[in-house]
């Protein structure tokens, strides 16, 4: 009974290790200087192994610039916008993690 | 014979003509007429040309034959690939923000994408001009073409049907297979004006990670 107890434990605590991410992109108006969701941003998320860069994820924002990454292994990863912004971000073990706004140059 | 082998040996018919055709007149002033004086002078692709008597009158026909020939070459190109005439959209692009201002920003074209569906690659900047392939019967391409700056917005180009082509902004030559837009191709930002944000602190992006 005791093993089976643990097993489903063990179970469930490998369930409990993915996360879904949450966030967001913004843009600057060039002239006024309002913040504005940017959508059609790509999103990328890059895990670095022993292989080298690994993508793990990627997602086209849409018209509120939010982005959504489901199932995600906590750890840390590269948060890719657009092919050339980079940022570093930790993925915790908990059902939603939100990360901080991103905004684009 | 099919049509590529028959365009190739056209093409190379047409480089012999580029060459011995001016041969003649030059031939003829210089039998019938040798004392005649032929003088050609100035500048042609970059060379200093200074010449006269036969050779001379060889290059002058040289020049005025190219111009007559290029037509001729590009039919002979048509033949060897008649499947894909191609036409040229000309135009220029205009950013809106989300209530119709123009924003003038050349930064945001670095962003731009252009797609065809179906999908062709093709690539341009504020000012687009490139080429599709067009329909096997000459007519022009039906193709929707979307305009891509990305994290801002998309615009289209509607060449899918006739009446699409009879737009008042664009004007369509069927002989220099062209489709130029005489007013700005519109990009509206796909956000609306309710959807700004206020300031807030933002992740800081990082240089050198992805190397």
């Amino acid at each position: 009974m005791k093993t089976i107890a643990f097993t489903i434990l063990l179970f469930l605590s490998e369930l409990a290790l993915a996360t879904n991410l949450r966030g967001r992109v913004d843009i600057r108006h060039p002239y006024t200087g309002d913040l504005f969701p940017a959508s059609g941003a790509t999103v990328e998320l890059i895990v670095f192994t022993n292989f080298g860069p690994q993508l793990v994820y990627t997602y086209f924002t849409g018209s509120d610039g939010m982005y959504y990454m489901p199932s995600i292994i906590p750890g840390n990863y590269i948060l890719r916008i657009n092919g050339y912004l980079d940022y570093q971000i930790q993925v915790v073990n908990m059902p939603y993690q939100d990360l901080q706004p991103v905004l684009m140059q | 014979m099919d049509r590529e082998i028959a365009g190739i040996m056209l093409s190379f018919a047409l480089y012999l003509t580029y060459f011995l055709i001016p041969l003649v007149p030059s031939i003829l002033i210089y039998k019938i007429f040798p004392s005649t004086s032929v003088v050609a002078s100035g500048s042609f692709s970059g060379l200093k040309i200074n010449s006269s008597g036969a050779f001379a009158a060889y290059l002058i026909t040289l020049v005025i034959s190219i111009n007559a020939l290029s037509e001729t070459e590009a039919r002979i190109l048509e033949i060897r690939n008649p499947n894909e005439p191609t036409w040229s959209i000309i135009g220029t692009l205009e950013l809106r923000d989300g209530e119709g201002n123009v924003i003038n920003n050349p930064l945001l074209f670095d962003l731009l994408e252009i797609s065809l569906e179906p999908r062709v690659l093709s690539s341009a900047n504020g000012d687009i001009h490139f080429k599709i392939p067009g329909s096997p019967d000459g007519s022009p391409p039906k193709r929707m073409i979307t305009l891509d700056v990305k994290g801002f917005g998309r615009g289209k180009i509607n060449l899918t049907s006739e009446a699409a082509l009879t737009g008042s902004d664009m004007v369509v030559n069927y002989q220099t297979r062209t489709i130029e837009f005489s007013e700005p191709i519109e990009i509206t930002t796909l956000t609306q004006p309710g959807q700004r944000y206020s300031e807030t602190s933002y992740m800081t992006p990082v240089t050198g990670a992805g190397e």
